[in-house]
């Protein structure tokens, strides 16, 4: 009996086969559930399903589910035996199958909902939804305040900025030095003067503070150089290394601050080229150096204290009247950006009133 | 009997469709290989035939991640130079992103003049100048894309510290004939050439400039010429530190300073004109 059933169901499996290149006949696995295309319930009225054994062919099939709305559903009974097809037998009983002629209702009409628009942007959580959320991550219910931003672009260092660029003025009071008579032991010459400074300073951060997303600058190190006036037409030039540490976060939080350089006089009283009178002309100078430290508020201004020493040339293979005698400062004043021009007025004032009033000795 | 036959034959016909047609069974995808990916990425961004699609980070990045932390205070003129204008065309200041740049500094610096015979006396020497002139980047010109090189022209007038020269004359005080020199002043041509470190704003760049300077030489009457070379070290066009020396006959000046950009220079000059004029020194 088993010989006979293998035998018949191969020879009806050549008779039925389908000729090459056209599709296999479909099997019930390839019949795509009724829940994935169109719910029996959301379905047309079972009246108007056919039986599975009338199914139409796939030319006559009923909009599939890209095509037509779920609503409008072809009826279960326009069911194809494509892959999209929806079966009958689930989606209505046969008994109840209407003809194929009336089961394919031409739609009216497409019909559209319009959503209003939402507010905001997605995920369009709202205020309560946020409350949720902040609770669920055991967040405050108030968010913090939104970060602080620089003033006037980041020409004022400052600690929720980058790379800066400054330039700042020092207005300070000076005690200069020199040295006298080499051969008296001790033999100084000391007046009081100005000190008129102005200094380009770079702030490259080189220690941050990461607070969530937002990076702050707590320490900057960086190049700068600049000038120095004095009584006398004396100006010196200066480059080196300027430090400054920021203690929090805020825009007047504390800063300490440094700088190390190299100096050199650039120009001094002399002869005028002309041979005429006196004037700040080139002047032959050693290299020097000069430090301070300074207490400020953010990046707008310090108090500083430092010193400047000037080295000698004193080679004896120099005639007298070239020698340069050692040489320094300490000074105690004011820096600031000069963006804000309280510390540029200072600056110049001070540089007037030296230039005015101190002769050196 | 059609029917059994028919429904032996719908029930069966998947195992002998099997049978007589076996159903091809598709080779898996073959496994992206990143660095292959990467690599054909960066052969695209080179030949500069195609950019990576917007949004998407590679291993050369469009842009900076949502998740990198940042400054809160944003920068001025973000993705393109700060000084510059037509998107890096022309630049004010140097910047690393820029096609062409203006060049216009004040730098000032201190040495030694060295002297290599008995016309003079080695003394320290300390020099302020000014300069000008233009860098042009052809590769980023060409390519539209970064590209490290430029080259330009500059132009420098400097005043130096005086020289100490000795006379000619056969005398036994070696201090005969000492004297000192005007101020010395400097013309120097020179080609520059940059080479950018990185391509973010302010970016460190070394500097090569070559060139001729034209000075005059202890008391010898005229200006003489004399080459001239100077090697930089500079954060975009904001601060430099160079090197530079002048060789000329038996007369070496070599000075290490500070350069910044005239934008800067320019008021702090104004500033203290503005200081010896009204402390009554001009």
């Amino acid at each position: 009996m088993n010989t006979l059933i293998a035998s018949l169901s191969i020879w009806s499996s050549l008779l039925t086969a389908p000729p090459e290149g056209e599709a296999p006949p479909p099997t019930r696995e390839e019949i795509a559930p009724v829940e994935e295309a169109a719910p029996a319930e959301e379905a047309a009225p079972a009246e108007e399903a056919v039986p599975a054994e009338e199914a139409t062919p796939a030319e006559e099939a009923a909009p599939t589910e890209e095509d037509a709305p779920t609503e409008e559903a072809a009826p279960a009974g326009e069911a194809t035996p494509t892959e999209e097809a929806v079966p009958t037998e689930e989606a209505a009983p046969a008994e109840e199958a209407a003809p194929t002629e009336e089961a394919a209702p031409e739609p009216e009409g497409k019909r559209y909902t319009v959503v209003p628009e939402r507010e905001g942007d997605p995920p369009y959580y709202s205020d309560a939804d946020i409350a949720e959320l902040r609770a669920r991550h055991g967040l405050d219910p108030e968010p913090p305040p939104p970060q602080r931003r620089a003033l006037w672009r980041c020409l004022i260092a400052d600690q929720t900025c980058g790379v800066t660029f400054e330039v700042q003025a020092t207005s300070a009071y000076a005690l200069r030095m020199r040295q006298g008579d080499v051969s008296v032991d001790g033999d100084v010459i000391r007046w009081s003067s100005g000190r008129a400074q102005y200094d380009a300073q770079l702030n490259i951060p080189v220690v941050t503070q990461t607070i969530g997303k937002a990076k702050y600058t707590r320490f900057t190190l960086a190049p700068k150089g600049g000038v120095i006036a004095s009584d006398s037409r004396d100006l010196w030039g200066n480059f080196g290394i300027a430090g400054r540490y920021f203690f929090g976060n805020k825009r007047w939080a504390p800063t300490l601050e440094f700088s190390t350089a190299l100096t050199m006089q650039i120009l001094g009283a002399g002869r005028c080229p002309s041979g005429q009178g006196t004037c700040a002309v080139p002047t032959r100078s050693p290299v020097g150096v000069q430090m301070d430290v300074g207490v400020g508020v953010g990046g707008f201004g310090s108090l500083v204290i430092g010193g400047q020493y000037d080295s000698p040339l004193a080679r004896e293979d120099l005639p007298e009247q070239f020698r340069v005698a050692s040489s320094g400062m300490f000074y105690i004043g004011f820096r600031g950006n000069i963006i804000w021009g309280l510390p540029a007025v200072g600056a110049l004032t001070t540089h007037a009133l030296a230039t005015r009033l101190v002769e050196a000795p | 009997m059609r029917t059994f036959a028919s429904i032996l034959a719908i029930s069966l016909w998947p195992l002998g469709a099997a049978a007589q047609d076996p159903v091809p069974v598709p080779d898996p995808e073959p496994l992206a290989d990143p660095a292959a990916e990467g690599d054909e990425q960066a052969g695209q961004d080179l030949e500069g035939e195609a950019d990576a699609p917007e949004g998407e980070f590679g291993p050369f990045y469009e842009g900076e991640p949502d998740s990198e932390v940042h400054w809160p205070t944003p920068k001025v003129r973000p993705g393109q130079p700060l000084l510059g204008v037509g998107g890096g065309a022309f630049c004010f200041g140097e910047d690393a992103g820029c096609k062409a740049s203006l060049l216009a500094d004040f730098d000032f610096g201190v040495g030694m003049n060295i002297v290599g015979s008995d016309r003079g006396i080695d003394v320290a020497y300390t020099q302020w100048r000014v300069r000008g002139g233009f860098t042009v980047r052809p590769f980023q010109l060409a390519r539209e894309r970064f590209h490290p090189w430029g080259v330009g022209l500059t132009v420098s007038y400097s005043q130096g510290s005086p020289q100490i020269a000795t006379g000619r004359g056969s005398s036994s005080d070696p201090f005969a004939d000492v004297e000192e020199t005007g101020t010395l002043e400097g013309l120097r041509i020179s080609m520059i050439h940059q080479i950018w470190l990185s391509q973010r704003r302010n970016a460190l760049h070394v500097d090569l400039s070559v060139g001729g300077v034209q000075t005059t030489v202890f008391d010898a009457q005229g200006r003489f010429w004399g080459t001239h070379a100077e090697v930089a070290v500079g954060w975009g066009p904001w601060a430099s530190f160079f090197g530079s020396a002048d060789f000329l006959d038996r007369d070496l000046r070599a000075v290490f300073g500070f350069r910044t950009h005239a934008m800067v220079g320019a008021p702090v000059f104004g500033l203290l004109v503005l200081g010896l004029l009204a402390g009554g020194a001009l």
